[in-house]
């Protein structure tokens, strides 16, 4: 039943998604064809057009991707299709999980195709070797390969995401736990659960720091910033995104199983 | 073992009472009217059966388990709302149910659908509200289920479109199943009911045979129902 859940939730996220993303590889493709035409400063201009089109459709596409989880949930669970979800022979757990999935599968998904594109736009030798030796220099302050570099913070960004995506979720799930003003509470727990969380990490932080010198250097001090100490703020982040990304689903989840008041 | 039971259930909405200490038990093979005003409470007793409200207190079992996985699979529920993805068209709808429940017969649901000349590849944003309640009220009388519970299917609708869904529900409920109807149009279901259940200000105030009751009080269920609820 998960499955089948998790891919009629794809389905409907996707079919916006998809969009997006063809507009993304189509302009992408544009652009880069056009740069490749040379002393020509109609194609130039054009290719740095479609460039700027192929850039905001990106944009575009995490935000729809975001927007989308959130409007597909709330939908789905608290305005008219929820007479038909919550009817399911399913429990509310799984309906839960679904949706969690499958905010996974998107934000992966997109931020894969944000990627492609990037390469397509801006890939050549001379770039290549940029980047390279750009992040080189940075890989080998963190003591990681290229590729371990590129890898640590495709994970960083796909976890805010994520981690975004979650809150969302949890607040609407508090804000339909009222009668009346749901929508407005659910924006306020919004704001409110991602204004604590961030205060939190800031705790954590400053906690770790009085374990650790260079982070402690970090907060209370304006001398230039030891790369070492922005290394463990980097890795201590991932670890605090993860458990955030745990208690969120989790707390998301017990409040959802305690039981809806649909309208 | 009864059907469905519920056990002094309560409903509070923004510490106002909605319902008060129901308790009621629903038999299997009969078919059930729920009447009372508009704002009375039906639709709230029906959506916490269905899982859809959460009770403040009390109890509600379905063949003597609470609503869960179980009673989601016996009981099939038309809602007044039409709940429908729009962006699906009535084979896919067709599909999504045959998916999900063990007990929906698509070769039913196809043939009433046939009979209303509809065209399994119409688009649910294309159809009317009504034509859309219509396709509800198959897909959910398509299930084999132990319990039909339908709110408010004669709401809003032409007479004719009335002797349609009344035939409908009569003709396709699965044999020894209880169907449970919520309704203020009792002249046009009276005919149909086995038993009444009298609701009002979030209270039961009659539960009885409608036979019997007719016997009783030598009137029809409609003129007993205006009697009880004079304004």
């Amino acid at each position: 039943m998960l499955g089948k859940l998790v891919k009629y939730d794809l389905k409907w996220v996707y079919k916006a998604l998809i969009v997006f993303y063809t507009l993304s590889f189509i302009f992408s493709g544009i652009g880069r064809a056009l740069s490749c035409i040379e002393n020509s400063i109609v194609f130039s201009v054009t290719s740095s057009i479609s460039f700027s089109i192929a850039i905001s459709m990106m944009i575009s596409s995490i935000i729809n991707c975001i927007m989308r989880l959130w409007v597909r949930f709330y939908r789905n669970a608290y305005k008219d299709e929820a007479y038909l979800t919550h009817t399911l022979p399913v429990s509310k757990n799984k309906i839960f999980m679904s949706k969690v999935i499958c905010a996974v599968i998107t934000i992966f998904t997109t931020f894969v195709v944000i990627l492609l594109c990037l390469f397509i736009c801006f890939y050549s030798k001379s770039n290549i070797e940029i980047l390279n030796t750009l992040l080189e220099i940075a890989a080998s302050t963190y003591e990681i390969t290229v590729i371990g570099l590129i890898l640590l913070i495709f994970v960083v960004i796909f976890l805010e995401v994520l981690f975004v995506a979650l809150i969302g979720y949890a607040s609407i799930i508090i804000g339909n736990r009222s009668n009346s003003s749901k929508m407005l509470k659910a924006v306020i727990s919004g704001i409110v659960l991602y204004l604590i969380t961030q205060v939190a990490t800031l705790l954590i932080i400053f906690v770790f720091g009085l374990f650790n010198k260079e982070i402690m250097n970090l907060i209370n001090t304006t001398n230039i910033v030891n790369i070492d100490a922005i290394k463990s703020v980097m890795f201590l982040g991932i670890g605090i995104y993860m458990v955030y990304i745990i208690i969120y689903y989790v707390v998301g989840k017990k409040l959802f199983e305690k039981g809806v008041n649909v309208d | 073992m009864e059907l469905l039971e519920c056990k002094n259930l309560c409903k509070e909405f923004d510490h106002k009472e909605i319902l008060k200490n129901i308790n009621l038990k629903i038999p299997k093979g009969k078919i059930i009217g729920l009447l009372g005003k508009n704002g009375a409470g039906k639709t709230t007793l029906i959506k916490l059966i269905n899982d859809l409200l959460t009770p403040t207190s009390g109890e509600i079992l379905i063949n003597g388990k609470n609503p869960g996985i179980l009673s989601k699979e016996i009981i099939s529920y038309l809602p007044e709302r039409t709940y429908l993805d729009k962006d699906m068209n009535i084979k896919q709808v067709l599909v999504y149910f045959e998916e999900f429940y063990s007990n929906f017969n698509s070769n039913k649901a196809e043939k009433l659908l046939k009979d209303l000349n509809l065209d399994i590849n119409t688009k649910i944003s294309k159809m009317s509200k009504g034509m859309q309640e219509k396709l509800q009220l198959i897909l959910v009388m398509s299930r084999e289920a132990q319990l039909y519970i339908l709110d408010e299917p004669l709401g809003g609708v032409d007479p004719a479109t009335r002797d349609y869904i009344l035939d409908t529900i009569l003709s396709n409920f699965n044999e020894g199943a209880s169907v449970v109807i919520s309704t203020h149009l009792i002249a046009d279901i009276e005919r149909i009911l086995d038993e009444v259940i009298f609701v009002d200000n979030g209270e039961i105030r009659l539960m009885s045979s409608a036979d019997e009751l007719r016997t009783k009080e030598k009137a029809s269920i409609d003129e007993i129902f205006r009697r009880y609820f004079k304004c």
